[in-house]
Formats: C-alpha cells, sequence, structure tokens
C-alpha cells in the first residue's frame, strides 16, 4: 500500500482547464473520496493517478517513487469503472483470475486467490457466469474483487455505484468500505453522490472547477465549510437575508458572531446567511407574536422537517427529532432561531 | 511511444486512402487527359454520339424507374399492413426478403430464362421484375426501418380517438415520416439497377452495362469516362442518402459485380 | 379477423416472391436433375465434380478464399486504425467511401483497373519509367492475381463497412481494464479483443467469402470469360450452342453455387446473432 500524492497538476482538454495546479495527498490505508458536479475535474484526477491520462505539468506519487512518467500497466493500481469494464468473453472467475495471470503467478497461487476473493465478496455461486448472465451488482462486484485481488497499491474507483439501482448501490458501498477496511487498500472514490461520499470517507476532498476546495473528514466539511460554495454543496441550506451592522449579523432579532468562513464582499447590498436545517430552533409562542408561520410538516420517520413562511414571503426548512415536531401545527405561529453563535455570511441575490 | 503509434496510425489510414483513390485518379487520367496534358471531355462526347449506348442508358433509366414504381407499390402497402395488423410476423418476413441475397444474381438469371414463358421473355422490360426480387433486401429494409421508427400502431390509435384528424395525421406525419425510407428504397434500387450485369446479359438485353461492356472492347477512353462517370454518380447517390437517412443503419446494395 | 386470415395481406409479396423467386428456383433444382431428353439424373452432378468444372470450382475457392482473407486482414486493420484516431471526418469520410465502393463492381470497375494496370495503363506506364515492366513477366491484369486485386477493390470496402460498427462497440473500459491490471496491449489484444471478436470476424469471412463467390460481372468484363470461375462457366454454358446438356449442366452448377453461397451466408448470420448477445 502506498501513499499517493498530486502535486501541482495542470491539465487542460483543448481550451477548457479541467485540473489547476491541483494538490493532493492521500494517505497510506485511507479512503479519500472526490466529491462534485460533472465536470469538476474530480475524474480527470483519478485518471492522472490511474496513469491513463497524462498530467501537462506537476507531478504523480506512490510514497516517494515519482509515477508521472510510469505507464498505466505499470503502476500496480486496482481500478472500477462505473460499467462495462468486465471482459464479455471470460466468467467471472475468469476476469479475477486475468490480472494474476498478467503477473505470471503460479496456477495453484491463482486459484487460491481468486476462492477467497470470491467467497469475501460473496459471489462463489455466479463464478462461472459471464457479464451478459450477471446483474449490474454481481458485475460491479466482480470488477471490484478483479481489482483487488491483485494486492494494488492503490484501488481507485470511478463513480463506481452511479449505475446501480438505489438498494444494491447501498450494499455495495457498505462492501467497499469494508473489503478496503480489511485490505487496508489506499483508495480514491470519485462520486457526485454527496451521501455516499459522507458514509464512507476517511476523508472528503469537495471540487468544483478543477480546484479543491476543501480537504477534510466528512464531519469538519460538513459543519466547518471553508467556504459558502462548499456548505451549498453539501448538505441542504437555508438561505436567509441577514443585515450585517458593527461587525454582528442581525437575524430574527437576534445578533450573531460572523464565521471566518464568510464571503461577502463590503460593498454588497444584500446578505445571505446560510443555516442549516437543524441549527433551526423553534419555540413555542402562545399567540400570534411569533417570526413565522408554519406552513407544512413533513414526517420522515426518526426526524420530521418543518416548512416555515416568514413575513416577507421567504420559505425556510427546519429538522428536528419527530417528537419535537409532534408539538407544532400548521399555520400556527412559532418563534424561530439559529442554534450556532456565528453565522456563514455570502452575498445574496 | 505513442507517437510512434499515431505515426503508424496516419501510414494505414492514408495508405489505404492512396490505394481506393488512385484507379479513380488514375483512370481519371487515362480517359480524360490528352497525351499533351490537356483535359478533354471528348470521351464522353463520344459517349453521348454513341447512339447504341445512349438507347441503352435510356433502357436501363426506364427499367430503373419500372423498378422502383413496382418495388413501392408492392412494399408500402404490404409493410404497414404488416405493421398495423400483424407485427407479430415482421421478422420472418424480414428473413424471408433476405433470400434472393443467398442466390446469386447469375443462378437467379439462369433460372429466370429456363421458367418464364417466352412471350415474357422477349421484352426487356421483363427485367424490371426480376430487379425488384434483386433489390428486395434493401428496398424492404429502408421502408421497414422507416415504418419502425413512427411506430404506426400507436400514431393509428391516437388518430383515431382524434376522430375525423386521421387523414390530416396521414398527412402530415406519416408520409413525411416514411418518405425518408422511401427515397432510400428508391436510391437503392436505382444504383442497384444501373450496375446489374449478370441478368441483363444472360437475357441477352442491351442495357447499360452491357452496352459498356461492349463499348469497352472497342474504344476504352469513354468506357473508363464512363465507368468513372457511373462511379461518381453512384457515389452521390448515397451520399444523398445519407443525407436523408440520419443515422439510421443502412443496407448497402450489392449489385451488379 | 382470425389470426390465420389476417396473413392474407401478405400474399401479394408472398406470391410475388414464389413466381419470381421460388419458380426459377425451382427451375434450376429441377432442371439440374434431368437430362436433355428430361429424364431423372444425377450425371450432371457427377459431371461438374470431373475436368473443367471441378477446376472451376476449385479456382471460385482459391479466389475467393485469397480475397476473403486478403481483405480480412487489411480491412480489419484499416478499419481499427480508422476507429482508434481522433478525427471524426475522415471516418465519416471513409463510412460513406466504402459503401461506394462495396457497391462498385462490375463493368465500371474492371475498366477502371485497365486504365490502371492494364497493358498501356496509367501505372504500368508510370512503373516503366523505374524501370518495372509489369507485364515482362508475362503477367497481365486479366490473370487470377490480377483479378484477385481489382477483387480487392469492392471485399476491403465492405470489411471496413462491416467492421466500423462492431469496433466501435468495443468499450474503452476494458482497454482501460486491462492497462490497469498491468496488461500490455499485445496481451489485452490476444486475451480479449481478438476472443472477442472471433466469432464475428469469422462471420465477415465467410460474407466476404460468398460475396467474392457470387461475383459474376466483374470477372466476365475483365477477362471476357477467359478465367474459368463457376459463374463464368454458367454462362459460358447457357449461351454455347456446342455444349447439347448445357443448360443441364448449368443448373446443376448453379445449384453448388447456391449450396455454397447458401451456407456461407448462413454462417454468417448465425454468429453475427450470436455475438450481439454482448451489445447492449
Amino acid at each position: 500500500m502506498s501513499q499517493v500524492q498530486l502535486r501541482g497538476v495542470r491539465k487542460e482538454f483543448g481550451k477548457t482547464v479541467a485540473l489547476d495546479d491541483f494538490n493532493l495527498t492521500i494517505p497510506d490505508g485511507s479512503l479519500v473520496t472526490l466529491l462534485g458536479p460533472s465536470g469538476c475535474g474530480k475524474t480527470t484526477a483519478l485518471r492522472i493517478i490511474a496513469g491513463l491520462i497524462k498530467a501537462d505539468r506537476g507531478y504523480t506519487f506512490f510514497d516517494s517513487t515519482e509515477m508521472t512518467d510510469t505507464s498505466a500497466s505499470a503502476r500496480d493500481i486496482g481500478m472500477v469503472f462505473q460499467a462495462y469494464s468486465l471482459f464479455p468473453n471470460m466468467t467471472a472467475r475468469e476476469n479475477i483470475e486475468f490480472g494474476l495471470r498478467v503477473r505470471k503467478e503460479a496456477s495453484n497461487s491463482i486459484r487460491t486467490k481468486s476462492a477467497e476473493i470470491l467467497e469475501i465478496i460473496g459471489l462463489e455461486p455466479h463464478q462461472d457466469k459471464y457479464p451478459h448472465q450477471m446483474s449490474g451488482g454481481q458485475q460491479q462486484r466482480v470488477a471490484l474483487a478483479r481489482a483487488i485481488v491483485i494486492r494494488p497499491k492503490v484501488l481507485l474507483l470511478d463513480e463506481p455505484l452511479s449505475a446501480l439501482d438505489a438498494q444494491v448501490r447501498d450494499q455495495l458501498r457498505d462492501e467497499i468500505r469494508r473489503v478496503q477496511r480489511e485490505f487496508g487498500i489506499t483508495t480514491l472514490f470519485v462520486t457526485h453522490d454527496q451521501e455516499e461520499a459522507m458514509s464512507i470517507s476517511d476523508q472528503v476532498g469537495v471540487m468544483s472547477k478543477g480546484s479543491l476546495l476543501q480537504l477534510g473528514t466528512p464531519e469538519s466539511v460538513y459543519s466547518n465549510p471553508v467556504n459558502p460554495t462548499v456548505a451549498r454543496f453539501i448538505g441542504t441550506t437555508n438561505q436567509i437575508p441577514v443585515q450585517i451592522a458593527s461587525h454582528k449579523a442581525h437575524l430574527f432579532d437576534t445578533q450573531y458572531e460572523i464565521s471566518p468562513a464568510s464571503d461577502y464582499s463590503p460593498n454588497s447590498l444584500k446578505r445571505t446567511a446560510l443555516v442549516r436545517p437543524e441549527e433551526i430552533k423553534l419555540n413555542k409562542t402562545n399567540n400570534d407574536s411569533g417570526n413565522a408561520i408554519i406552513s407544512a410538516i413533513s414526517f420522515l420517520g426518526p426526524t420530521s422537517t418543518i416548512e416555515l413562511t416568514m413575513p416577507q414571503g421567504l420559505v425556510i426548512k427546519a429538522t428536528m427529532s419527530s417528537k419535537d415536531a409532534s408539538m407544532y401545527a400548521i399555520n400556527e405561529s412559532v418563534n424561530s432561531s439559529v442554534t450556532s453563535t456565528s453565522l456563514l455570511i455570502t452575498d445574496g441575490e | 511511444m505513442k507517437f510512434v503509434r499515431e505515426l503508424l496510425r496516419f501510414t494505414l489510414i492514408a495508405v489505404g486512402i492512396l490505394f481506393f483513390v488512385l484507379p479513380i485518379y488514375a483512370s481519371s487520367l487515362f480517359a480524360f487527359q490528352e497525351n499533351d496534358g490537356s483535359f478533354t471531355a471528348k470521351p464522353l462526347q463520344s459517349a453521348a454520339q454513341n447512339e447504341e449506348l445512349m438507347e441503352s442508358l435510356f433502357l436501363t433509366l426506364q427499367i430503373a424507374f419500372g423498378t422502383v414504381v413496382l418495388t413501392l407499390l408492392l412494399l408500402i402497402p404490404t409493410i404497414a399492413y404488416l405493421h398495423l395488423v400483424i407485427p407479430g410476423a415482421r421478422a420472418w418476413v424480414e428473413f424471408l426478403t433476405l433470400t434472393p441475397l443467398v442466390i446469386p444474381p447469375i443462378v437467379q438469371g439462369v433460372g429466370f430464362l429456363y421458367s418464364m414463358p417466352t412471350s415474357f421473355k422477349a421484352t426487356p422490360y421483363a427485367l424490371i421484375f426480376a430487379y425488384v426480387i434483386l433489390a428486395l433486401p434493401f428496398s424492404y429494409r429502408a421502408i421497414d426501418a422507416a415504418f419502425s421508427t413512427i411506430d404506426i400502431r400507436t400514431l393509428y390509435d391516437a388518430s383515431r380517438s382524434l376522430g375525423a384528424r386521421f387523414i390530416t395525421v396521414i398527412m402530415r406525419v406519416l408520409i413525411p415520416n416514411i418518405a425518408t425510407g422511401i427515397f432510400g428504397a428508391i436510391f437503392l434500387t436505382i444504383a442497384l439497377v444501373l450496375g446489374e450485369f449478370a441478368y441483363a446479359s444472360l437475357l441477352l438485353w442491351d442495357t447499360f452495362p452491357t452496352m459498356l461492356a461492349v463499348a469497352g472492347l472497342s474504344d476504352a477512353s469513354t468506357a473508363v469516362a464512363l465507368s468513372v462517370v457511373s462511379l461518381i454518380g453512384v457515389w452521390i447517390l448515397l451520399n444523398a442518402l445519407t443525407l436523408f437517412n440520419r443515422r439510421d443503419r443502412q443496407a448497402v446494395p450489392m449489385g451488379g459485380r | 379477423m382470425s389470426k390465420k386470415a389476417s396473413y392474407i395481406g401478405l400474399a401479394p409479396l408472398l406470391l410475388y416472391m414464389l413466381v419470381f423467386l421460388g419458380w426459377p428456383l425451382l427451375a434450376v433444382f429441377r432442371f439440374s436433375f434431368q437430362n436433355t431428353a428430361g429424364d431423372f439424373t444425377f450425371d450432371n452432378f457427377s459431371t461438374i465434380t470431373q475436368g473443367v468444372y471441378r477446376s472451376a470450382f476449385i479456382l471460385s475457392f482459391q479466389l475467393s478464399i485469397a480475397s476473403a482473407l486478403i481483405s480480412l486482414v487489411a480491412g480489419f486493420i484499416f478499419a481499427y486504425a480508422l476507429v482508434t484516431s481522433k478525427y471524426r471526418v475522415i471516418k465519416k469520410f471513409v463510412s460513406t467511401a466504402s459503401g461506394v465502393l462495396a457497391n462498385t463492381g462490375g463493368v465500371p470497375l474492371a475498366f477502371m483497373f485497365i486504365a490502371v494496370l492494364g497493358t498501356y495503363g496509367a501505372l504500368t506506364t508510370w512503373l516503366k519509367g523505374f524501370g518495372i515492366e509489369l507485364y515482362g513477366g508475362g503477367w497481365t491484369i486479366y490473370s487470377f492475381s490480377g483479378l484477385l486485386i481489382v477483387y480487392l477493390y469492392f471485399q476491403v470496402p465492405l470489411m471496413v463497412l462491416v467492421s466500423l460498427p462492431v469496433l466501435e462497440n468495443i468499450r474503452t473500459e476494458w482497454s482501460e481494464a486491462a492497462q490497469s491490471l498491468g496488461a500490455s496491449s499485445w496481451t489485452y489484444w490476444r486475451k480479449v479483443l481478438i476472443p472477442i471478436l472471433t466469432p464475428q470476424l469469422l462471420g465477415f469471412f465467410l460474407l466476404l467469402f460468398a460475396n467474392s463467390f457470387a461475383a459474376y460481372a466483374t470477372a466476365a468484363a475483365l477477362t471476357s470469360g477467359s478465367l474459368a470461375l463457376v459463374p463464368v462457366q454458367i454462362a459460358s454454358l447457357i449461351g454455347s450452342n456446342v455444349q447439347v446438356d448445357g443448360a443441364n449442366i448449368a443448373m446443376a452448377l448453379g445449384l453448388g453455387m447456391v449450396l455454397l453461397v447458401g451456407v456461407s451466408t448462413m454462417g454468417y448470420a448465425a454468429l453475427e446473432r450470436r455475438s450481439s448477445r454482448w451489445r447492449r
């Protein structure tokens, strides 16, 4: 297993700059996810690490060995693609054994290893099936097994779950994490799905337009977004107009500190605070004196979302335990406030 | 290493293209270039003056026209019926229409010669009936594909629910859509007839291809000139076909080899 | 309308095919089993397996296998180079050109090649300028190898035409996955690409073989019947006044052709269907 590093990587495709001065370190044995919308450069970064694309500038390192000019087949990596990557002329087992055969391992060693991984992945009954005889989920399992059985230095997963049904996706997602932990392989996972990223990663790298906005644990990326772009991308946020005076934000008749991650400009006329639904607290009023009216209550099981309409027509959402939510009724006037002491402010529209 | 590959790729493609462009270029020179290097249209002029040749061309064009008309008359109603009433039969009917491909035209021609009544064989226009068969695999597919894309069943049901608007739907949607297929079938058929040799020579008719062969024995330049022109003509026809055909998979006619 | 009765709509087409395809075919069948007197006999079939006719089959066979093999390899390499190149324009251009050339044949083709490689052809003359005498050793364009070269002119484009869609269906993921697993290009070709393509390549070979065997016009126009291929033999027998039972023998030859071409084409169709299960 190796630590993976990208240093100062730049890649252009014609006029589009896919990556610009991109730096990333994937610690040995950890699972890092690059998260971002289509076109943000995450797949490009992955393919540069794989050696399938050559960067225009910058370096790739596995531990202290420079890999920048090494071909993909010499890098000792394992890769799982979104779909269609199994060799259609081989059975599941033959697919899995392919990498081992290329490495000219002894026959009995190959047989043992493939049998072992088939059991771990739970594909033993399907080992003699051809790809077109298997479901999408089974195929991706085989692809994963094929990539892992060779004990690569780095495991690269390019949106492996995107083409699968929701239920299969969840199962396989946990499977990937389990296997990765068990073998301790340094892994890079690329996806546009937040939930995937947050649930299995040691670290999440949020990307946009060729840059890495923030790299950190799922918790830190969620709770301490380094700028409003990240905050808006991860989870849901309410966008509430605020006033700023003497370095404090005024909202709901309360003064709040301004988070250092804020990026509003001094000249902008309008400012917006980004507030997470779980940070909105409701207080009962006994009359109509509240600052918001409940317009909808959605029961989601353990939690509920309450939709509030402000006097100016703004709609915000608050999330709380269903037990707490049961105290309220539609059209009730309530007092809403924010639980955190500082607000993340950005320019408003 | 990547550069070497690109170079190899480029060379291969270049060599391939050269191999196929060269004969066209060389024969154009042969036909249209004088000994002093200037260009002349004389071969074409002498072709135009060659009465027999022009007559055969006229005959071939007539036969082409007849084949096209008969093909459309036969296939359009049948295919429409097939799609509307018995769509399940489409598979084996398509398979059936491929049978002419399996029997070489020369063999079909011989069989034709020895089965058709003499009175029928006395007219060159008998070739029309034979050519419809030869073109069948391609013309059928062209028209069938066009009908498939418009899902005539849904269209029929939808228009029925609209009542009297049925005729309008036919005019506005059905016809324009299958027009693509119709044009495809027409072009493919014409290309086939213009090149068909086996049948015509067996039945001893002076169609354009057979007369061209005769002309070649005496006047090489004219023959080559016409050959080049007919090649370019087919190219224009097939390009027109791709224009109409968008990106549908197109059947290529095999005629007159 | 009941299910059975609804098939009546197909009557015109079926009847037409019966009359203008079925009946001629029946005639071929009938005559091949008859002698000039009209009696039933197998004689025609024994005749065609000997002497001149046997040579004709062998010659046609040789020509078809040779042109099929060469076109298979050359056409495939060319198509592969095309598909992997970045220039879409060239691909489109070559694709339509292949459509034209695959359909080119017979008389125009023959004359064009005479203009190029004939005794006074453009290429022949040009090579003479370098001191290369094509016709010095007795070779002519009207020989077997000459005809082979001409046949390539419509065979290779046919191969390119049918190969392009197949090659485009080759997933880039396969070669990338192979690379990521440490395989060289050669290993990828050997263990993945060729095995996947083999059924279709075999089918294409059969298609090319059938196409070449059935071809008549090119040989007729080029060699004026001097090269004794099966279709040429058939035509000459029909046109001849010397051979009394010429028609019967020709029919037998024809039936033999149908068998060969028919089996080849069916083989091609079957292999095509088999390999379509990989395409989704």
